[in-house]
């Protein structure tokens, strides 16, 4: 096994293999602080970008597996609203109802899962206030008055999700607010004239591990920050096309005093990872490409039911419940 | 704010011991974890390795369609697999609130900034 010469933090992307992944995770080594305290400053968080339902956050000093854990619990664990049961009274439009009733489920509802409890097993569609949230789709397509057979003489033949309509139970109306879904143009269903629908639906709280419809993001992912590094000076025509191997901005040509232009390194953040340089055996020898171990650049996507800043403190929250649990337990048969 | 983990409808204990075990001392337990997966898994593994009184820790799923997870720990004698398990939870709890508290922090500052 290869040790990098440059550190213990740096994983090496070579031609044909990537080296000195192991992150000494046998017993009797333990980097950082051994033994019994946690060093407070281990972690830094840097925040990004944040947009809308967008965020990119830097998680730097971190174990791998913690940081897995992190998108796991986000992708899983942390709950969502989303509709479970479809009552259907009437549905003569082509789609078949469980593809409709599918599609129902799918639609993301901007809707704050903290304040519902979990449904019980066995407990009745209707639910509860505290529970459910029911919905109500009732469309009728027909033809506009006086109108010829063209494509818009039709009145409510694309059905889209403004067409749903939020029952507020109780006092719903009140502590939430608002509960329609996340965006009003989702198409749901076309019909032409004659074709109804008529339901009911109702939405319950669930994770993203029993059903993908209730995952509150898009997708997170993480990547590990890559790290390029120079090690001859490179000049003119090799220079440019050592600056096409990586992606654009991650490399500039910069000019010398002699007239030359040469290649710098600006920014590797941006780079793909795509070891293009080794298709130039000439250029090959002239950088030395890895990647830093513990620093996780996510990205963390939302479907619109909770902002991204939201998703993270949840996941972890949930991370702490689940300690607390099995420390309630390990203590309960000890006493 | 309810609680964000649903409540266990089978009932019954979350963690138990293999069979077996108990019969070769304190030190070495095999536990068996329902409902649990990679995320605590690895998590556990981790901290476990971290501490210098564990010989080996290990965890397995052993069939993807049952949902358990069972955690092998052996330790130097005197110190008993119970107490390594219960230290990795309270550092894996410290760890996760910090990074909590350090991402909070942080997105208040960005915001700061932005405005």
């Amino acid at each position: 096994m290869e040790f990098s010469s440059a550190s213990v933090n740096k994983l090496s992307l070579k031609e044909f293999e990537v080296v000195n992944t192991s992150s000494y995770d046998f017993t009797g080594h333990a980097p950082g602080v051994a033994g019994n305290k946690v060093d407070p400053n281990q972690y830094k968080i840097n925040i990004i970008k944040q947009e809308d339902l967008f965020l990119e956050f830097d998680l730097i000093g971190c174990e791998p597996s913690i940081a897995n854990a992190l998108r796991r619990l986000i992708l899983s664990d942390v709950p969502t609203m989303a509709i479970e049961k479809v009552h259907i009274y009437q549905n003569t439009s082509v789609m078949q109802d469980e593809v409709l009733a599918h599609r129902l489920g799918l639609i993301p509802l901007k809707v704050d899962p903290r304040k519902f409890k979990y449904k019980e097993k066995g407990a009745p569609d209707e639910g509860t206030e505290e529970d459910t949230l029911e919905y109500s789709l009732k469309v009728k397509c027909k033809n506009k008055q006086g109108a010829g057979p063209e494509a818009d003489s039709y009145i409510d033949d694309k059905i889209y999700t403004k067409h749903i309509q939020w029952i507020p139970k109780g006092n719903q109306e009140v502590d939430i607010g608002e509960a329609g879904p996340v965006e009003d143009d989702i198409l749901i269903n076309k019909l032409r004239p004659g074709h109804e629908m008529a339901m009911k639906m109702f939405a319950v709280k669930g994770q993203g591990r029993d059903h993908a419809k209730f995952s509150p993001v898009a997708t997170v992912f993480y990547r590990l920050l890559p790290t390029i590094n120079l090690v001859k000076d490179v000049y003119d025509q090799d220079a440019i096309r050592l600056q096409k191997c990586f992606s654009p901005g991650v490399m500039e040509l910069e000019p010398t005093k002699n007239g030359r232009k040469k290649a710098v390194i600006i920014d590797p953040r941006d780079d793909a990872c795509n070891r293009n340089v080794y298709r130039y055996p000439e250029l090959a020898d002239c950088v030395e490409l890895g990647k830093v171990k513990d620093h996780f650049i996510f990205n963390v996507e939302s479907t619109g039911a909770l902002p991204p800043t939201d998703l993270v403190p949840m996941a972890l929250d949930i991370l702490i419940e689940k300690c607390d649990t099995f420390l309630k337990e390990i203590d309960m048969t000890n006493t | 704010m309810s609680s964000l983990l649903p409540p266990d409808k089978d009932g019954g204990n979350r963690l138990s011991v293999l069979e077996g075990d108990t019969s070769s001392g304190e030190e070495c337990r095999t536990y068996v974890f329902r409902k649990e997966n990679h995320t605590l898994g690895n998590c556990l593994r981790t901290m476990l390795l971290k501490n210098p009184q564990v010989q080996f820790a290990g965890y397995t799923i052993p069939h993807p369609s049952e949902d358990v997870m069972h955690l092998r720990i052996q330790t130097v004698e005197g110190y008993p697999a119970q107490s390594a398990l219960r230290k990795a939870f309270v550092d894996l709890k410290t760890h996760a609130s910090q990074l909590k508290t350090k991402f909070v922090t942080a997105v208040d500052n960005f915001e700061k900034e932005e405005s």
